[in-house]
C-alpha cells in the first residue's frame, strides 16, 4: 500500500509522498511560523510531517528525496528550521533537523538574486544547499549520502551543460530516486523548459519555472495503480505550452489525483481575471485540455485556504467550477485540504485498485471535543 | 418505514440531539426523518464510503458497498434508555460477517459493537455509534470485517433450531493435518413444544463398534432425553499443504446434499460421506424404534483463529433428526442448523481470563483449603489453573462461611461438618477442572515416605502452603525429601493486614524457611508493621481454640483483597512455572481498599555444614555475607567480628542469620584475637527481641581467623559462656580466608541441675 499525504498548509503546498517500498518523496513545504507555536491554531504540520517519517541508523529522520517545485515563500516556509543544510557530518542530534537524501530542484538556483528574481529566505537556503551539492558534483563527478542532488530542467546558456550526470532534461523519465531505482516508480518531467533566450529567460517568472512533475506509483501488484500530476504554481501559458507539446500523447499529462496548480487559482486555467471579469472570464481551451486529462474516478485537489465564492484568487470559486467539471464526467471529486475536518493531513491510500481517501475518523474532528464527549467504559 | 407520520410534529430532544449529531459526522452526507408517531421517530441518513478509484468509478465496492448507502434509523422516545434501531437496505448483500441474524426478507441489521450499542451511545454519544457504522461499511466495502487482528469471525446463522454443548477447544486439539473423522455420544433433551434440541457432546470420542446401535436411547416423557450419536469430521492436506476454508460464507444448509457440499468445501467431504454410511450401516444393524439426533459437526480450517479464540478451527454443527428405519443419507433429508455453546472447561476460562498461552496447567498442589487456601484455589481454577492436589484435615464449622470460598449449598452442610478438602473440590470439579481431595495431616504426609506421593507427585511444579502454620513450613523446609518439589507459602500476618507470598529459589535455596527469616527482619524496619505483626493482638493464642492457625475476625472483602493478589502470580506460576529465584512479596491494606505489593528478588543464601553430624547448620543470608566480608576489609591484619542475629529452626537444626549487630566500641581486635566488647550489647540484643516479638534474636557471635584454620580453645571457651546465657544452642562462626567454620555450644541440663544458681547466671 502506497500513500499520499497532503498536509493542511493553506495557500500554499506541502505533500508527501510514500512508496509501497517504504521510500518518501516531499514535494514542497509550507511550515508556517504559526504551525511551530503551539498556541497558534494553525496545524502544526512540522510534526505531524515528523510523525509520519521514519529514522536511519543515526537516528536521523529523512526523506529520500524533496522536490522543490519553485523557490517561492508558500512552497520552501520551515526550511531552514527544519531542514538539515549542509554536510551530513554537521547534522546535531540537538537539533534534529530531517535530512534531505537528494535534492530535486529547478535550475532556478543558477540564477543570481535580482529585482526579478527575488527570493526569501529559506528560497536562497534551498539555492545555497543546491549550489554546494551541484558543486561537489562538478569536483568529483559523483555525489555521496546526503550530498545528492538532482537538477530538473536544462538553464539557459548551457549553464547546465557540464552536470549531464545530475541533470533531467524535459520529457525524460527517470526512475531512480538517491540513487537507487524503483520498481514501483517513475516520473516524467514536464516543465520546466530551457528558456529558448536570456529574454525568454527573463520574461519566465518563478510560478512559471515551475517543475511539472508526472508520478507514476506502483501499488499491490500493479504498477501504474496511481498517476499523480504536480505542477507548482504553474500559470495558463505553461499548460497551454504543454497541452500543445503532449496532445498527441496525452497519457503523459494522465492523472488520477491532480493537485489543482497554484492553490486552485484562476490563471491555471485562463488569461483573464477573476476579480475583473467575473463569469465573464474565459477558460483557455488548452489548459483545460491539459488539465483534463483525469482518468476513471480521479481527484482534484486544491491545497489552498477554503474556496469561498467570491472573488479571491487563489483559491477561486471560478477554478473549483472548472475542476469539479472534469472531474464530474469520470466520476471523480474534488476536494479542497482547507476544507478537510480536523488539523491531520488528507491521506491517499493507494493499493491495486486504485488511489482512495482516507476518510477522516470522528476523533480528528471538532465534532469529537464538543460537548459530546467520551465516557469511560466501564465493566461489571 | 411506510405510512405516514403521526402523532407529534416536534422532536424528542434526546432524538432531535442525536439527529443533530449524526448529521454532524464527517461521513453523513445526508439525513431527513423519514416517520414520526407518537413513539419512534425514523430517519435515512446517507453514509459516504470512501473507495478506492476502480471501484468509485463503479459507483460502489465489488463487495456490494455503496459509495452512498441509505441507512434507517428508528429512535424510540424513550431514547437513549432503549437502543437505536439500525438497518440497511433489504438488499444489502447478506454474505458479511457481522450482520445480526435475521429472516432473508428482513432488513439487514448490522453488528455494530461487541456488547450494547445503547452503552456506547452513553460513553461516546449516538456520534459515537454513527461512527461504528461508518466503520463497519468501511470495512465491508473491502469485504474486511473478519480482521485478522480480531479474530476470524465464525459463519453467520440466521436460523438457529438447536443447541449442543461441548469443550471447544477439546473438539479442536482433535484435528489433525491427515484429515479425518470421529464418532461421538452425545446427551440430548428434546423440548417437544418448541422442537427444540439442547445436547451434550459426550468427553471422548467412541469407536464404532456392531453394537453402537444399541446405546441409543430415549425416554418416555414430554421432553424427552436418551443418547443420541455424533460426528466430526475435518479436512486434511491439499497440495501438500493443510486445506483452509479461507472464504466466508453464510450458512445455508437445508438438507444432506447441501451438507455434503458445504463438506466439499471445507475439504472434508470424503470423511463426512465415510462416517454417515458406517453410521447408517450400524443402524442398519441394530435398528432403533424411535427419533433421536444424529449430530454432525464439521470442522473447517480457517486463515487465521477465531474471534475469542486461538484456534483457527471453527466449529460447524448440524443435526440430523433420524426416524426409525430412514435412509437419512437421502440427499433430500432434512439438516437442522445447531448453535455451540461451551461447556464450563478450562479451555473457555483461561481465554476470559485473558490467558492466551496455549499451555497446559503445571500439576501443583494446595495445603492448606481454608479461607486463604479455598480463595487462592478458586482464583485459579476461575483461571482455568486450578490445582491438582487438595490437602487439609479440617472441616468446614459454621464460621469458616464468613471467609471460605465455599458456600453451603443444602441443610445437610449447614447442619454437619463438611471436610474442607471436599468442599474446595467440588466448586473447581464445577468449573471443569478435577483435583484430588486428600483429607490428611499434612505434617504426616511430608514426614512418610510412603504417604508422600499423595502430596506430590515426581511431576508437582509447586507445593503451595496456606496453612499459616509455622510447623508445616518447617517440615516443609526441612524434611529430607529427595526431588522435592519448591514450596510457595501464602499467608496472612498481623491479624490480616498483611499478605505475605513466599517462593523458594531453585534447590530450595532460599528455602521457604530462610525467606520467613528474612521476612521477619524486613517487617520488623517498620515499627508500625512491626507492631502489627509481632504485637500482643497479633501474637495471642486463644485458649481452647485448638487449630494450627489462629483465626482473626477479619471481613471477608479485605481477605480477598490480600488472597486475590496472591492468586495471580500463583495462577501464573501454575502456567509458566517457577523462575529460577526465590522472591518475597508483602501486600499491605490500608483498611479503606488501598492494596500495595512490595516485592524483593531473594538471592541464594550460603550454607555451612555443621561441625558432626547431629550439629546444626548455619544458613547466612548473602547480604550478612557481603557485611561480614565488609568488616574483614575495614581491619585489615587483625581479627574482627560481631553478633550474629537470626533464628534457630528446632525442627530443621539449623540457624538461619539475617543480621549482625557490629561489634560493641571496647571490643578489641588484634592479630591473634578478636575480643567482643559489652557496652550496649545487652541493649542492642534486647532490641532485636523486642522489635521482632522475639521472631529474631541473638543467635551467636562471629569473628575471623587471618588463616584457613577451626575454632581455638579461646573460641570454644567463649562459647561454652555464651551458651548459658541462652536457650537455644550457641553459635560462634569464624571466617578464615578459605570459608566459613562453626562452633556450636548448647548448655544441656538435666532436669535435677535446674537450680536457683543457674538461673540467677541466665537472668545477668
Amino acid at each position: 500500500m502506497a500513500k499520499t499525504y497532503h498536509f493542511k498548509v493553506g495557500n500554499g503546498d506541502m505533500s508527501l509522498v510514500e512508496l509501497e517500498t517504504g521510500r518518501r518523496i516531499l514535494v514542497d513545504i509550507n511550515i508556517r511560523g504559526g504551525a511551530d507555536d503551539e498556541d497558534d491554531e494553525t496545524p502544526d504540520v512540522a510534526r505531524q510531517l515528523k510523525d509520519a517519517l521514519t529514522r536511519d541508523d543515526q537516528g536521523r529522520l529523512f526523506v529520500d528525496a524533496f522536490l522543490l517545485t519553485h523557490p517561492d515563500k508558500d512552497h520552501s516556509s520551515g526550511l531552514e528550521k527544519h531542514f538539515h543544510l549542509g554536510p551530513l557530518t554537521d547534522w546535531k542530534k540537538t537539533d534534529d533537523k530531517i535530512v534531505i537524501r537528494e535534492m530535486w530542484s529547478s535550475p532556478m538556483i543558477f540564477r543570481r538574486r535580482s529585482k526579478k528574481h527575488n527570493l526569501c529566505d529559506d528560497a536562497c537556503a534551498w539555492s545555497k544547499e543546491a549550489r554546494r551539492r551541484v558543486q561537489l558534483f562538478r569536483e568529483n563527478g559523483k555525489l555521496d549520502n546526503g550530498d545528492r542532488i538532482l537538477v530538473l530542467g536544462e538553464d539557459v546558456g548551457g549553464k547546465t551543460d557540464d552536470i549531464e550526470g545530475i541533470l533531467i532534461k524535459q520529457g525524460e523519465r527517470f526512475a531512480a530516486i538517491d540513487g537507487i531505482e524503483e520498481e514501483v516508480f517513475e516520473a516524467l518531467l514536464l516543465a520546466p523548459r530551457s528558456p529558448a533566450d536570456d529574454e525568454e529567460e527573463d520574461v519566465l517568472s518563478k510560478n512559471n519555472s515551475s517543475v511539472i512533475l508526472q508520478m507514476r506509483l506502483g501499488a499491490g501488484g500493479k504498477e501504474d495503480a496511481a498517476y499523480y500530476l504536480f505542477g507548482g504554481d504553474a500559470e495558463v501559458a505553461i499548460w497551454e505550452r504543454l497541452w500543445n507539446a503532449h496532445k498527441d500523447a496525452p497519457a503523459d499529462l494522465a492523472y488520477d489525483v491532480l493537485i489543482a496548480p497554484h492553490h486552485c487559482s484562476w490563471h491555471s486555467l485562463s488569461w483573464d481575471s477573476w476579480s475583473k471579469l467575473g463569469e465573464k472570464a474565459k477558460v483557455s481551451d488548452d489548459a483545460r485540455n491539459a488539465l483534463s486529462q483525469a482518468r476513471a474516478a480521479s481527484v482534484i485537489l486544491a491545497s489552498s485556504c477554503p474556496i469561498a465564492d467570491d472573488q479571491n484568487d487563489p483559491p477561486c470559486i471560478r477554478a473549483k467550477r472548472e475542476y469539479e467539471g472534469i472531474v464530474g464526467e469520470v466520476k471523480g471529486e474534488f476536494k479542497c485540504v482547507g476544507e478537510i475536518e480536523g488539523d491531520g493531513p488528507l491521506v491517499i491510500e493507494i493499493g491495486k485498485n486504485g488511489p482512495k481517501l482516507m476518510r477522516v475518523t470522528l476523533a480528528a474532528t471538532a465534532a469529537a471535543a464538543t460537548g459530546i464527549g467520551t465516557e469511560a467504559l466501564a465493566h461489571g | 418505514m411506510s405510512g405516514k407520520n403521526e402523532g407529534p410534529k416536534v422532536l424528542p430532544v434526546a432524538v432531535s440531539r442525536a439527529l443533530r449529531q449524526a448529521a454532524a459526522h464527517p461521513s453523513v452526507r445526508g439525513l431527513s426523518v423519514t416517520y414520526q408517531s407518537e413513539d419512534w421517530t425514523f430517519a435515512k441518513i446517507i453514509i459516504h464510503t470512501e473507495l478506492p478509484a476502480a471501484w468509485r468509478a463503479a459507483g460502489e465496492s465489488p463487495f456490494g458497498v455503496q459509495v452512498d448507502e441509505e441507512v434507517t434509523i428508528g429512535l424510540r422516545k424513550d431514547f437513549p434508555l432503549s437502543a437505536p434501531w439500525i438497518v440497511l437496505r433489504k438488499d444489502f448483500p447478506r454474505f458479511h460477517p457481522h450482520i445480526q441474524p435475521d429472516k432473508p426478507d428482513n432488513a439487514v441489521r448490522p453488528c455494530l459493537v461487541n456488547g450494547s450499542p445503547r452503552e456506547v451511545v452513553q460513553g461516546r454519544g449516538f456520534i459515537g455509534l454513527v461512527e461504528q457504522l461508518v466503520e463497519w461499511l468501511e470495512r465491508a466495502a473491502n469485504l474486511d470485517l473478519n480482521d485478522p487482528t480480531a479474530g476470524w469471525e465464525p459463519v453467520r446463522r440466521d436460523t438457529i433450531d438447536d443447541v449442543v454443548a461441548c469443550d471447544a477447544d477439546k473438539l479442536r486439539g482433535r484435528v489433525t493435518l491427515e484429515g479425518g473423522l470421529e464418532y461421538w455420544f452425545n446427551f440430548y433433551i428434546y423440548y417437544s413444544k418448541s422442537d427444540t434440541y439442547k445436547l451434550l457432546l459426550g468427553s471422548d470420542p467412541t469407536e464404532l463398534k456392531p453394537y453402537t446401535g444399541t446405546l441409543i436411547s430415549r425416554s418416555d416423557e414430554d421432553d424427552p432425553g436418551g443418547t443420541g450419536l455424533g460426528l466430526t469430521a475435518w479436512a486434511g492436506l491439499k497440495d501438500g499443504e493443510a486445506f483452509v476454508a479461507s472464504f466466508y460464507l453464510p450458512e445455508t444448509v437445508e438438507n444432506v446434499g447441501e451438507l455434503l457440499f458445504r463438506a466439499q468445501l471445507y475439504g472434508c467431504r470424503s470423511e463426512l460421506e465415510i462416517g454417515l454410511a458406517s453410521l447408517r450401516d450400524t443402524l442398519v444393524a441394530n435398528p432403533t424404534t424411535f427419533r433421536f439426533p444424529l449430530l454432525v459437526m464439521l470442522l473447517p480450517r480457517r486463515p487465521y483463529a477465531l474471534v475469542g479464540s486461538n484456534s483457527n478451527i471453527e466449529i460447524c454443527p448440524y443435526l440430523i433428526d433420524v426416524e426409525p428405519g430412514q435412509n437419512f443419507l437421502d440427499l433430500t433429508t432434512p439438516v437442522r442448523l445447531v448453535a455451540q455453546r461451551e461447556t464450563i472447561n478450562s479451555g473457555l476460562l483461561r481465554r476470559t481470563s485473558r490467558d492466551t498461552a496455549n499451555v497446559p496447567t503445571l500439576p501443583w498442589t494446595l495445603i492448606g483449603c481454608g479461607s486463604v487456601g479455598s480463595k487462592i484455589a478458586l482464583h485459579a481454577a476461575r483461571a482455568g489453573r486450578a490445582p491438582s492436589i487438595l490437602v487439609d484435615r479440617g472441616y468446614l464449622d459454621a464460621h469458616n462461611y464468613a471467609r471460605h470460598a465455599a458456600i453451603p449449598y443444602g441443610a445437610a452442610d449447614r447442619l454437619f461438618l463438611r471436610a474442607k478438602v471436599d468442599a474446595v473440590q467440588e466448586q473447581i470439579s464445577k468449573l471443569g477442572q478435577s483435583a484430588a481431595a486428600v483429607m490428611k495431616d499434612a505434617i504426616e504426609l511430608i514426614t512418610d515416605v510412603a504417604q508422600r506421593e499423595a502430596l506430590a507427585t515426581s511431576d508437582t511444579a509447586m507445593v503451595v502452603d496456606t496453612t499459616g502454620s509455622l510447623v508445616t513450613r518447617e517440615a516443609l523446609a526441612h524434611t529430607d525429601w529427595a526431588g522435592r518439589p519448591r514450596i510457595i507459602e501464602a499467608c496472612l500476618l498481623g491479624a490480616g493486614s498483611l499478605g505475605y507470598l513466599a517462593r523458594e529459589g531453585k534447590g530450595a535455596n532460599p528455602s521457604i524457611s530462610d525467606l520467613a527469616a528474612e521476612i521477619y527482619r524486613r517487617l520488623a524496619e517498620d515499627p508500625e508493621t512491626a507492631k502489627v505483626v509481632f504485637g500482643a493482638e497479633a501474637e495471642e493464642i486463644v485458649i481452647g481454640q485448638g487449630c494450627s492457625a489462629a483465626t482473626f475476625p477479619m471481613p471477608d472483602s479485605e481477605l480477598s483483597l490480600l488472597s486475590a493478589s496472591m492468586a495471580q502470580p500463583i495462577t501464573r506460576w501454575a502456567r509458566d512455572g517457577l523462575p529460577v529465584s526465590g522472591e518475597t512479596r508483602i501486600g499491605r491494606t490500608d483498611g479503606n481498599g488501598g492494596l500495595h505489593w512490595s516485592v524483593v528478588e531473594e538471592a541464594p543464601w550460603i550454607e555451612v555444614a555443621g561441625a558432626g553430624s547431629n550439629m546444626p547448620k548455619v544458613r547466612i543470608h548473602p547480604r550478612v555475607h557481603a557485611a561480614i566480608e565488609q568488616d574483614i576489609a575495614l581491619y585489615p591484619g587483625v581479627e574482627t567480628g560481631g553478633v550474629l542475629v537470626g533464628r534457630f529452626s528446632q525442627i530443621g537444626n539449623l540457624f538461619q542469620i539475617v543480621d549482625l549487630i557490629p561489634a560493641p566500641p571496647d571490643s578489641i581486635r588484634s592479630a591473634h584475637e578478636f575480643s567482643l566488647g559489652t557496652q550496649g550489647l545487652k541493649a542492642a540484643a534486647m532490641k532485636v527481641a523486642r522489635e521482632t516479638g522475639g521472631a529474631l534474636q541473638v543467635v551467636g557471635t562471629w569473628h575471623c581467623h587471618l588463616i584457613p584454620s577451626g575454632p581455638s580453645p579461646t573460641d570454644a571457651f567463649a562459647g561454652a559462656i555464651l551458651s548459658i546465657r541462652q536457650y537455644v544452642p550457641a553459635l560462634l562462626l569464624i571466617h578464615t580466608p578459605g570459608g566459613y567454620s562453626t562452633l556450636v555450644a548448647e548448655a544441656v541440663l538435666e532436669a535435677n541441675e535446674v537450680t536457683a544458681d543457674s538461673k540467677a547466671e541466665e537472668g545477668q
